[in-house]
């Protein structure tokens, strides 16, 4: 792992009602540089997990670190200048378009209309910047909450978090989408992205931890942490790695090494 | 807010929802219970009366009868309801469970538009007790229902005193009341008091509009009404229309003590920098009076408070006007 | 990104579309602006007489006015604040039983009217009451919402609708045992009508007060713009939401209470004027609360203005009709004229 973490969790549990644990004695590292996934199944508490660490949700035991300072020491102006957000969804109740969402990136920070508009390309939304944000499809609010969270980190962003940030997405746009986080991870940015698709995750991350029920049962490495028995054991049905199929006629040398990670896929007996 | 509840935690609200229930229908019993003394005996021999007044007006009558020992019942918001009389109904429905269990013998009412419910005529006839429904709006009802209307028309009701077999009575009150009035509207007469503003209201300010019944008692304490014919009954008026209006008197009355006025706050003040005449020659009066808005025996005590406030200079003659009379027939009237 | 990605239909240059966007607001904003001096200027030559009143009667006429405009643009800004805060386009002032506090505390001091009360204003304890029953509904509100400090906004809603329920019984209660007349003048109050007897001094402080609320709104309006996210996308894009949620939910409270101190309780305002500034500008909220506050002055000096206009001229001697009347009256078909082509066009899905 390179450099200080840019977050870090000690020891927290969380429950919304009492006695109802969703997260337990979870610990971790999130650093700079590294793209790091957060798998489990349903209800496990990955979303939970996930605003934790953002810290809109105060653990009932334990802390959360932004740059080495608790979250409560945070000013809400400073701490978006460090870290940002993508939910799955967004309904505001109001029609506010594509552009004005994007626009709020940065509230808290110093705004950059050109920059506004270079987000919205990115995700070849500049065309619908004018149309309400609640007219769009599923899969274009997703790429226009994405926006605005490139938008914001762009201003000198330290983490970004994304809840399932893909999920109704078309190919293009997953595989674009989870290319480009990559890019900022390269860039020094800690990313830290929910998926539901272990083929994905086993393709794009660097670091994975593995949740159920609460806890984090693995952490480390894809490698290590994506590993079929531990997986077939986590999600209740078989779970087989597939190593891809070298392509004799691949002459591309340029071919990402990421295209040459394994698969996982279910396998019912 | 998504929480798993489980089978327990049904069961439990459950629970709690129907502890609640219970408590809130037992509490509500508990409030029916009434107030006022326990129904006295029963009667205690022939002739004996046990009278249910859900009229004022009619409470009225009877008190000046000198019936305020027969009087078990009353209406809810009465205001002249002796005291420990226990209520049996208000303006828009009858206790019928209580008002049989005093076993009355005559009951009074208002019937309004609807009439005399079918069920009080029922167990009227049931009970053998009687039921009279008077509508008394005006000065000449008031006076009619007291004393049985001079011009039958059609199935006249007759009136109050010939129900309770006090013919002589009822009407001797009646003439007496009469008398005091028409003596008081003579002494008016002469020269009224112009553009006088009469209110029952000030948030907002609601004003008496002519062809109401207090309209009338105004005129005959020798009052005219500035309000034009045509104005609704109780207008709501702005400051406006009260300075454009310029009334030579106002009067505020009031019928109960009320949310209007109290009695530290001197009404001059409330009207006060707007160039009123009657604010600035003084003229401004406050008019307490339980029963101010009721048409009823009443009236001519009423009628005497509004003539002193028009004419502070004719009090003495308003006093005389309003004393009891000696009868053309000898005995002593009230 | 190398490959290019599929394309979308869509409008063309997106910083034009920004530019017409704020030109088309300005314009709107001048011509509400403009139909409040119009307003204005007809609530002073309408009267007993038309024309130019003499002096004492304009001062009567210039009060009216400025309850009017106090009142008009402080109901149509506290239902902009409420639907910010509870991130839906239905709250008002009603819904969270502001406005049914502020009656049930007239209504008592009215109840339990004590001489000696009224030496703390010329007509106050009424309208003290009013003011008192507002504010501790929003106490009452508050404390059952909030957990940790933090107002839940569906929570909020929620009890605020039982809070209103509530309210509303005990007014039906107070007005069944209070005698007759006294009924009668209750029953009239809360039809809404301006106070006749509000002095220039009172009158000022609440002008004053909403003027200050008004204005922080507008102050907090980028706020407001992102606290209609959820709450973790508005704490990632670094607003104080739990602050923000209390501050608007004092500015909604203060700004009901002098409302009804000085016309008691008027409906529609507060829902229909940011509803209708909404479909015209857009939805961000600095321009929206001084078009709420635009459009809520207008309408309520006009209601006033066609009051007096049908009392004098159209039917002489009738009696003032209560304001909340009219409102409804005027606000629902313009309403339903600016939705008419949203409800018109919708399908079901």
């Amino acid at each position: 792992m390179s450099g200080d973490a840019v977050l870090e969790i000690r020891d927290v549990d969380f429950a919304y009602v009492a006695h109802h644990r969703v997260l337990e004695a979870i610990s971790g590292r999130v650093t700079p540089g590294r793209l790091l996934v957060v798998l489990g199944p349903n209800g496990c508490g990955k979303t939970t997990l996930i605003e934790v660490l953002l810290g809109s949700l105060r653990p009932d035991r334990g802390e959360v670190r932004l740059l080495g300072k608790p979250h409560a020491a945070w000013r809400p102006a400073e701490r978006a200048a460090h870290i940002s957000f993508v939910p799955q969804t967004s309904s505001p109740g109001f029609a506010y378009s594509t552009r004005q969402v994007v626009e709020l990136g940065r509230y808290a920070l110093a705004s950059d209309p050109p920059a506004i508009d270079r987000a919205l390309a990115d995700v070849a939304l500049d065309d619908s910047a004018a149309r309400a944000f609640h007219e769009l499809s599923a899969g274009q609010r997703q790429r226009a909450l994405f926006a605005r969270a490139l938008y914001q980190t762009a201003a000198g962003g330290r983490v970004m978090l994304l809840d399932e940030p893909v999920s109704a997405m078309d190919l293009y746009w997953v595989h674009a989408t989870l290319r480009r986080l990559r890019e900022l991870a390269a860039g020094g940015l800690a990313v830290v992205v929910v998926l539901q698709d272990l083929s994905l995750a086993a393709r794009y991350a660097d670091d994975v931890w593995l949740l159920a029920e609460g806890r984090i049962v693995a952490a480390g490495p894809w490698s290590e942490v994506l590993d079929p028995a531990r997986l077939s054991s986590v999600y209740g049905l078989p779970i087989v790695r597939e190593e891809p199929v070298a392509n004799a006629g691949d002459d591309d040398e340029h071919a990402e090494e990421t295209a040459r990670r394994p698969r996982f896929d279910a396998r019912w007996k | 807010m998504n929480t798993v509840t489980g089978s327990q935690h049904d069961r439990r609200n459950a629970a709690t929802t129907l502890a609640c229930l219970v408590m809130l229908t037992s509490f509500a019993t508990s409030l029916s219970c009434r107030r006022g003394s326990p129904p006295p005996a029963a009667t205690d021999g022939a002739g004996a009366r046990r009278i249910v007044s859900l009229a004022p007006s009619v409470t009225q009558m009877l008190l000046d009868l000198g019936l305020e020992r027969e009087i078990v019942g009353a209406g809810a918001h009465d205001p002249v309801a002796p005291r420990g009389v226990r209520a049996v109904g208000d303006l828009f429905q009858i206790d019928f469970e209580a008002l049989d269990a005093l076993a009355p013998t005559h009951v009074f009412l208002q019937p309004g538009r609807s009439g005399v419910p079918p069920r009080l005529e029922a167990l009227a006839v049931e009970r053998g007790f009687v039921v009279a429904g008077y509508d008394i709006e005006t000065v000449d009802d008031a006076l009619d229902a007291l004393a049985g209307a001079e011009v039958a028309t059609g199935s006249a009701t007759p009136g109050v005193g010939a129900t309770l077999g006090l013919d002589d009575a009822a009407r001797r009150l009646a003439t007496a009341t009469r008398g005091a009035l028409e003596r008081l509207r003579t002494l008016g007469d002469g020269n009224p008091v112009d553009r006088v503003l009469v209110l029952v209201g000030i948030q907002p300010i609601t004003a008496v509009g002519p062809g109401t019944f207090l309209d009338e008692i105004v005129t005959i304490a020798g009052g005219r009404n500035v309000l034009p014919r045509g104005a609704t009954r109780y207008p709501v008026l702005d400051l406006e229309r009260v300075v454009t209006l310029a009334p030579r008197v106002i009067l505020i009355v009031h019928s109960t003590t009320g949310q209007m006025l109290d009695a530290s706050t001197p009404p001059a003040r409330i009207f006060a920098g707007l160039g009123i005449p009657a604010v600035e020659s003084g003229r401004v009066h406050a008019v307490f009076d339980e029963v101010a808005l009721l048409p009823s025996t009443s009236m001519p005590r009423v009628a005497g408070a509004i003539a002193r406030a028009l004419h502070p200079e004719r009090a003495a003659a308003v006093d005389a006007a309003l004393a009891p009379r000696a009868e053309p027939d000898g005995s002593g009237g009230r | 990104m190398s490959t290019s990605p599929p394309r979308t239909a869509g409008s063309s240059n997106a910083s034009a579309d920004a530019n017409a966007c704020a030109a088309r607001t300005r314009r709107v904003l001048v011509a509400l602006a403009a139909l409040v001096l119009l307003a204005a200027v007809a609530r002073l030559l309408v009267g007993e007489s038309f024309g130019w009143p003499p002096p004492r009667i304009r001062e009567l006429r210039v009060l009216r006015l400025a309850i009017g405009l106090t009142v008009g643009a402080a109901l149509a800004v506290s239902g902009a604040v409420l639907q910010a805060l509870l991130r839906n386009p239905l709250a008002s002032p009603y819904i969270l039983g502001l406005s049914s506090g502020a009656t049930l505390g007239y209504l008592l001091a009215g109840f339990f009217s004590v001489a000696g009360w009224s030496a703390i204003a010329q007509f106050g304890a009424d309208q003290t009451s009013a003011f008192v029953g507002a504010l501790a509904v929003m106490l009452v509100v508050y404390a059952l919402a909030q957990r940790r400090g933090w107002i839940d906004p569906i929570a909020v809603l929620l009890i605020g609708v039982v809070v209103n329920a509530l309210n509303g019984a005990a007014i039906m209660f107070v007005s069944y045992v209070a005698p007759t007349n006294t009924r009668g003048q209750m029953m009239l109050w809360m039809l809404g009508y301006f106070s006749d007897f509000a002095t220039p001094t009172t009158i000022g402080c609440v002008a004053a007060l909403s003027a200050l609320g008004i204005g922080v709104s507008v102050a907090l309006g980028r706020a407001m713009d992102v606290a209609v996210f959820s709450t973790s996308e508005s704490w990632s894009l670094g607003l104080d939401v739990r602050r923000l949620r209390i501050v608007l939910f004092v500015i909604a409270g203060l700004l009901t209470a002098g409302s009804v101190l000085l016309a008691g309780p008027i409906g529609f305002v507060g829902l229909v004027c940011p509803h209708i500034v909404r479909l015209l500008i857009g939805p961000r909220h600095r321009p929206l609360i001084i078009g709420s506050a635009l459009a809520g002055a207008a309408l309520i000096v006009a209601a006033d203005t066609a009051i007096k206009a049908a009392s004098t001229y159209l039917f002489p001697g009738a009696s003032l009709v209560p304001i909340g009347v009219l409102t409804a009256f005027i606000g629902g078909p313009v309403f339903l004229f600016f939705l008419w082509p949203q409800v018109s066009g919708r399908r079901e899905p």
